[in-house]
């Protein structure tokens, strides 16, 4: 190819190519240096991931029983709420509370009075 | 494991860093003997300084050391990646160093043994390099790849990271550019002055 003048490009370019260099020791050590070394970095165990440790809710939750024991909590903390303000009666309308209120309800201590008891007169009287 | 290098002759590049990464450092060797000449080759026509063509080499291979593991199959070919960290490091050597004088850049090692073979070709190859360092930096290089790394123009493509016609387009201003430039010092070239 003379590429519009008569200078042979290609014959030049072959006159001018050499044979590939070969690599010096220095840097056939420093490249095979490096490889080892990229390996061996490679090969360090990676620090374990570090556990998010947990808040201190959780950790609180965790002593209650979870979320289950919670709720419980919170189930009864409503009850006794409710039982305060409204009283004993209208726990009875509550399925499966009802029969448990109307049992206590009917329980013979309800007539008990410390009257009946003669020692408890004698400590009355004598102090 | 560890394969004996001469197992791996008939290992493709690709094998070879696979097991690279995995830990055998006989595959770095291979890789190492296949490619880092070419590199060197390269680097030393572009830069024409023999120490920073060999930390070009060095550093390379130790990009290609790095990238081993995440190395894709069939994404690219080894040397043509090569050819490509090696030309961009050279590159950006040429654009620090813009501003030296050219004649201060000491002259390639010579290496042939023929020393009177190597004075008749001494002149036309001085001004060969004359000449190709007067080319911009990337025709320089679609110049040398394409002559001395005896690469295809798809595989300058992938080096340079444009088209096959980009290519063919460099390649043909380089040489019109060169041929000119040559064609003004027809006497280094032993040719008959007009």
């Amino acid at each position: 190819m003379t590429d519009d003048t008569d200078i042979d490009l290609d014959a030049i370019f072959n006159d001018a190519k050499r044979a590939t260099p070969e690599l010096g020791n220095t840097l056939m050590v420093n490249i095979l240096a490096d490889a080892g070394e990229v390996t061996a970095a490679r090969q360090v165990p990676r620090e374990p991931r570090q556990v998010r440790s947990k808040s201190r809710i959780a950790r609180v939750l965790e002593h209650m029983g979870g979320m289950r024991g919670v709720t419980a909590v919170g189930f009864s903390a409503v009850l006794g709420v409710m039982i305060g303000y409204t009283g004993t009666d209208t726990l009875q309308s509550v399925p499966g509370v009802g029969d448990i209120v109307a049992s206590i309800s009917s329980d013979p201590l309800d007539d008990f009075s410390f009257g009946s008891i003669a020692s408890f007169n004698f400590f009355l009287a004598e102090g | 494991m560890t394969m004996a290098f001469d197992v791996m002759s008939d290992t493709s590049d690709e094998a070879l860093l696979g097991l690279y990464a995995d830990g055998d450092q006989a595959a770095a060797r291979a890789l190492m003997l296949r490619h880092a000449p070419r590199v060197l080759s390269l680097a030393k026509r572009l830069l024409k300084d023999p120490a920073e063509a060999e930390d070009i080499t060095q550093e390379a291979m130790l990009r290609l050391w790095k990238v081993a593991p995440d190395w894709h199959q069939g994404e690219a070919k080894v040397s043509t990646w090569l050819y490509r960290v090696g030309s961009n490091l050279c590159m950006d050597r040429l654009r620090k160093k813009r501003g030296v004088d050219l004649d201060e850049a000491p002259e390639p090692e010579d290496e042939a043994p023929n020393v009177e073979s190597r004075m008749i070709e001494a002149d036309r190859g001085h001004a060969l390099r004359q000449a190709m360092d007067r080319l911009p930096n990337r025709q320089r290089l679609a110049l040398t790849l394409r002559h001395f790394e005896e690469q295809s123009n798809p595989e300058i493509a992938a080096v340079l990271e444009t088209s096959v016609e980009a290519v063919e387009s460099l390649l043909s201003r380089a040489r019109r550019a060169l041929a000119a430039d040559l064609s003004r010092n027809r006497s280094a070239l032993g040719l008959a002055t007009d």
